[in-house]
C-alpha cells in the first residue's frame, strides 16, 4: 500500500484538522517533515499506528483519552463531547486493479467534569465523500482486517514504520525485523506455494493409493469378468449347439412326418387295428355265445329223456293207469315182495294158520302186485300223464321246446354275430395288407421319439437360455460396476500414468520450491551482504566490516572477525540504512527478476519507511553516508529531521525532496525564552521560519500546526 | 337178471356219451349224454315217436361193445318213468309193467329204431348240426300239436 494523505483532528499535540499529502508520483518518493525537539513528529507515528490498530495501536494501551489534544478538551464545556480522528487515503493492490479508501479512526469522549473523561467510543469508519452520511461504521472489521493483513502489528515498531531505526534499537528487536525479512522474502509466499504443493503431493499421494486400491478392485473385478466371459461363451456355444441338435431333430422330425404322409395316416391304421380287434373280440363273443348255446341245447336234449316224442303216450296211458287205481294196484301200498313174506310165515297177517284158502288168495293178490321198483315208476307216471301240473309230460314238454327254441335262435344270432364278425376281420385283414402298416408304425414310433427329443432338447435348451440371461445379467452389471469404478477412480492406465506424472511433477516442484527458496535465501543473503558490505565497508573508518547473519539475515558489525556492539559516531546508524537501502534494492531487483520468470507476488515496492530523526547522533562522516543513502531507500521515504539535522541535510536533501512539510510548535512563553531566536528559525529555498511561536494570549495549552513548505 | 343191449344202430353214435372213451378211427360227436343208459332211453323215446306207437317188427342186432346194461341202471327216479312209459303206450297192457325182460326188449327195439333215425340225420345234415336236428325234432313235437 501507498499513503496518499494523512489526516488528523485534535490528535496529541496537534489542534484542529491538520493534513499531510505524500507524493505517490515515481518510483522513489521522498518527503521530508521539518520540526523543532517535542514539537510532534512523534506523535504523527503514535497517530498513524493508532489508526493502523486502534487501542492495540496506542503504547502501554493508555486511555484513548490521553491521545485527545489537551488544547481541544480545554475549549469543551463539561457535558458535552468531543472527537479526535486519524484519517488516512491509501492505494493498494486489489487483484489486478489500484484501489483508493480513505479510513478514520475517530475517539469519542465526553467531559463529566472539570479534568474528568468519559470514553465514549472508538472505531474505524469508511469515508463515503458522496453518501448523505459521509462515514459507515466498519461493523464488521472488515477493513480492520485489511489494514492488519497489508501491515501486521509486530511490524510496525521493527521495521516498516520504524521511528528511530538508527538509534541501535535495530539490532536488539531480531524477531520482528526477522518477520519483516520473511516478508522481503515473501517467505510467507514460498511457504504458502510449498504447503499447496504439499498438499497437492498429499493428494496425489492419497488418490494414487486409493486408485491402487481400486486398480486392484478393478483388477479383481475384470478378472471375475473374465471368468463370467468364458462361463457366457461356453453357454452360448451349449445353447448354439443344443438349438442346432433341435433344429436337426425338427428336421428329422418333418422328414418322417412327410414320409408318414406319404404312406398313410398312422390314426386311420391304428383305427383299423382297433376295428380289427374289436370284431376279433366280437368274433370270440360270437362264438362263446354258440357254445354256450349248443351246450344249452345238448343240456336240453339229454335233460329231457325225450319226453316230448311221447306226448301222445300220455292219454292211453293215463286210461291204463286209472285201471290200475280202479283195480287198487296203484297206489301200491302192498308189493310181492310183501306177499312173499306173508306166505312164507305159518300164520297169515290175521293170526290164523295157512290155509289153503288163505294161500290161494294171497297168491291170487299176488299176481296183481308189482314190485316197488314198479311201483315208485309207476306213481311218478301218474304225475306224468296228467293233463296239466307242472311234472305233466305236456307241461315238461312244452318248457322243453320253448328252451330249445330259445337256445336254437341264440345259436342262429351267435352263428350270425360270428359271420358277421368273421367278414369284418377279413375285410379289416385285406385292408391292413395293403397298408404298410409296419412301416407306418415304424415312423409313429420315431416321430414319438423324436417328439420327445424335441421337448426334452427344448427343455435343455430353454434352461441353458435362462442359465445364460442370468450370466449376461451378471456379466452386464459387472461391466456397469467396472464402468462406474472406472469413473470414478479414472481407473485406467492413462489416468494411473497421468496421476503419477502429476506426483512426480509435484515431488519435482516441492523439491524445486524448497531449492529454489533456499538458493533464493542463499542468494538473498549473497546480495545482502554484498550491498551492506559495499556500502558500509567503504564508509566505515575504524576498519569494522558489516556482517549479515546466514539464518536470521540480520546485520552486525565486526571488528577483526568478531561482532562488536560497543561502536560510536554513526556506524550502527549507517549500518541500518545501509542495510534498509540494500534490501530495497534487492526488493526491487528480486521483483523484477521474479517478474520476468512471470512469477507475480504483488507490487514488493510499495512500501513506505517513516524515520523519526535517522541523523541524529552520528558523526558528520557517518552522517553524510547516511544523507546520500535516504532517497533511495523506498518508493514513499518520510523523513522526520529536527533543527540540527535539517541545517545539516538541507543542502543535500531539499532539492531532491518531492515534498517538504513543517510543523509550527505554539508554547508557553516561558518555554519559547529558554530557545535562542536563532534556534527557532528554520531555512529553506522559499525562506526563513519560526516553527517555534508563542502561544496565542489566553491559551495554555501547547499545539503544534502542520504547515506546507514544499 | 335182465338187461339191455345196445343195438348196432348205435354205434357211431356212441361218441355222443361223455364217458364213451374214443376209438381209433371214430369220428367226434357232440358230446350230449352222460352215459350209454341216457342215450338209450333217449333213442327208445325218439324210435316210438318214429313208429307213432308201433311195435317194431325188425329183428334187432346188438353190439358186443359195450356191454348189455344191467336193467337195475335204469330203474332210477329219471330213467324208469320212460320205459314203463313206452312200454305201457306200446303194449296197452297193464301187466307188462310186471315183465322186466318184455320192458327190456321194447326199449332195445325202439332204441334202435331212434338209434336209425339219428343215423339218418347224420348222414343227412352232418354231424356239426346233428344237435340243432335232434333238438328241432323235439321241438317239432310241440309245434306239430299245436
Amino acid at each position: 500500500m501507498v499513503i496518499k494523505k494523512i489526516t488528523f483532528q485534535n490528535i496529541l499535540t496537534y489542534y484542529g484538522e491538520q493534513s499531510i499529502e505524500l507524493p505517490i508520483d515515481g518510483d522513489r518518493t521522498l518527503t521530508i517533515l521539518v520540526g523543532p525537539n517535542n514539537s510532534g513528529k512523534t506523535s504523527i507515528i503514535r497517530a498513524l499506528k493508532f489508526w493502523f490498530y486502534g487501542r492495540d495501536g496506542i503504547a502501554d494501551r493508555k486511555d484513548p483519552v490521553s491521545y485527545i489534544s489537551n488544547r481541544a478538551k480545554a475549549e469543551t464545556p463539561i457535558g458535552k463531547s468531543l472527537e479526535a480522528w486519524v484519517e488516512i487515503t491509501f492505494e493498494r493492490q486489489v487483484k489486478e486493479d489500484r484501489e483508493t479508501k480513505t479510513l478514520r479512526r475517530v475517539i469519542e469522549a465526553k467531559r463529566t467534569a472539570e479534568s474528568r473523561w468519559e470514553l465514549r467510543s472508538t472505531g474505524l469508519f469508511v469515508s463515503r465523500p458522496t453518501e448523505r452520511i459521509p462515514l459507515m461504521a466498519d461493523e464488521s472489521d472488515r477493513f480492520q482486517r485489511i489494514i492488519e493483513s497489508m501491515v501486521p502489528k509486530a511490524l510496525f515498531d521493527a521495521f516498516y514504520f520504524k521511528g528511530e531505526p538508527l538509534d541501535g534499537k535495530l539490532l536488539g528487536d531480531v524477531s520482528g525485523i526477522r518477520s519483516a525479512l520473511g516478508q522481503f522474502l515473501h517467505e510467507d509466499q514460498w511457504e504458502e506455494a510449498q504447503d499447496a504443493v504439499g498438499e497437492i503431493r498429499e493428494n496425489l499421494s492419497k488418490k494414487l493409493s486409493k486408485l491402487t486400491s481400486a486398480n486392484s478392485e478393478l483388477q479383481s473385478k475384470l478378472k471375475e469378468l473374465s471368468q463370467w466371459e468364458i462361463k457366457l461363451e461356453a453357454q452360448r456355444k451349449a445353447l448354439s449347439d443344443e438349438e442346432s441338435s433341435l433344429e436337426a431333430s425338427q428336421a428329422l422330425h418333418l422328414q418322417e412326418t412327410q414320409k408318414l404322409e406319404s404312406l398313410g395316416d398312422e390314426e386311420a391304421a391304428r383305427s383299423i387295428r382297433t376295428k380289427l380287434s374289436s370284431a376279433q373280440q366280437r368274433f370270440k363273443a360270437a362264438e362263446s355265445q354258440l357254445r354256450s348255446a349248443e351246450e344249452g341245447l345238448k343240456s336240453e336234449i339229454s335233460n329231457s329223456l325225450g319226453l316230448p316224442f311221447l306226448v301222445s303216450t300220455a292219454e292211453p296211458v293215463s286210461r291204463i293207469l286209472k285201471e290200475m287205481e280202479d283195480d287198487n294196484i296203484l297206489p301200491a301200498d302192498i308189493t310181492d315182495g310183501f306177499v312173499d313174506r306173508v306166505l312164507s310165515k305159518k300164520s297169515c297177517i290175521c293170526g290164523k294158520p295157512h290155509d289153503s284158502s288163505s294161500r290161494s288168495n294171497w297168491e291170487a293178490y299176488k299176481a296183481r302186485t308189482l314190485n316197488a321198483d314198479a311201483g315208485a315208476g309207476l306213481r311218478k307216471l301218474l304225475d306224468w300223464v296228467k293233463p296239466q301240473g307242472t311234472l305233466s309230460i305236456k307241461s315238461r314238454s312244452k318248457e322243453i321246446s320253448k328252451n330249445i327254441a330259445r337256445l336254437v335262435k341264440e345259436r342262429l344270432d351267435a352263428i350270425t354275430a360270428k359271420n358277421e364278425a368273421d367278414t369284418e376281420i377279413k375285410a379289416l385283414q385285406s385292408h391292413m395288407e395293403n397298408i404298410p402298416i409296419e412301416e407306418i408304425a415304424r415312423i409313429g414310433k420315431s416321430l414319438r421319439e423324436l417328439s420327445e427329443q424335441i421337448r426334452s432338447k427344448e427343455n435343455r435348451a430353454r434352461t441353458i437360455s435362462d442359465a445364460l440371461r442370468i450370466t449376461e445379467y451378471n456379466t452386464k452389471n459387472l461391466k456397469s460396476e467396472i464402468q462406474d469404478l472406472s469413473k470414478k477412480s479414472g481407473v485406467d492406465q492413462n489416468a494411473f500414468k497421468k496421476l503419477t506424472t502429476s506426483k512426480d511433477k509435484a515431488d519435482r516442484l516441492h523439491k524445486a520450491l524448497t531449492e529454489c527458496r533456499s538458493r533464493l535465501g542463499l542468494y538473498f543473503h549473497r546480495n545482502l551482504q554484498s550491498n551492506v558490505s559495499s556500502i558500509y565497508d567503504s564508509k566505515s573508518t575504524d576498519g569494522s566490516k558489516a556482517h549479515i547473519h546466514r539464518q536470521t539475515l540480520l546485520p552486525a558489525i565486526h571488528v577483526n572477525g568478531q561482532a562488536t556492539r560497543e561502536l560510536g559516531g554513526g556506524q550502527s546508524q549507517l549500518l541500518a540504512l545501509a542495510y534498509v537501502v540494500s534490501l530495497a534494492k534487492l526488493r526491487q531487483s528480486m521483483h523484477e527478476q521474479l517478474e520476468e520468470l512471470n512469477i507475480r507476488l504483488g507490487r514488493i515496492d510499495d512500501l513506505s519507511f517513516f524515520m523519526d530523526s535517522p541523523f541524529g547522533h552520528m558523526e558528520e562522516h557517518y552522517k553524510r553516508a547516511a544523507v546520500e543513502l535516504v532517497p533511495h531507500c523506498a518508493r514513499q521515504m518520510f523523513v522526520f529531521v529536527w533543527k540540527e539535522e535539517w541545517d545539516f541535510v538541507r543542502p543535500l536533501l531539499e532539492k531532491k525532496a518531492d515534498a517538504i512539510y513543517a510543523i509550527e510548535f505554539a508554547t508557553s512563553r516561558e518555554d519559547l525564552d529558554k530557545v535562542e531566536k536563532p534556534q527557532r528559525k528554520y531555512s529553506f529555498s522559499s525562506g526563513s521560519r519560526d516553527l517555534l511561536v508563542s502561544l496565542p494570549k489566553g491559551e495554555v495549552y501547547p499545539y503544534s500546526t502542520i504547515l506546507k513548505i514544499k | 337178471m335182465p338187461n339191455i343191449r345196445v343195438p348196432e344202430s348205435a354205434k357211431q353214435l356212441l361218441p355222443m356219451c361223455r364217458k364213451h372213451d374214443l376209438l381209433p378211427g371214430e369220428n367226434e360227436l357232440p358230446q350230449c349224454f352222460e352215459t350209454y343208459a341216457d342215450l338209450m332211453v333217449f333213442a327208445a323215446a325218439y324210435g316210438y315217436s318214429e313208429l307213432h306207437g308201433s311195435i317194431p317188427k325188425r329183428k334187432t342186432k346188438f353190439l358186443s361193445t359195450p356191454n348189455p346194461i344191467d336193467f337195475e341202471i335204469f330203474k332210477t327216479d329219471r330213467r324208469y318213468p320212460p320205459i314203463l312209459l313206452i312200454a305201457l303206450a306200446a303194449s296197452k297192457d297193464k301187466d307188462v309193467v310186471r315183465d322186466e325182460s318184455l320192458l327190456c326188449k321194447l326199449t332195445e327195439d325202439y332204441a334202435a329204431v331212434g338209434f336209425e333215425k339219428i343215423m339218418k340225420i347224420q348222414a343227412q345234415q352232418g354231424a356239426t348240426s346233428l344237435i340243432l336236428q335232434i333238438a328241432n325234432a323235439l321241438a317239432q313235437q310241440e309245434d306239430d300239436r299245436i
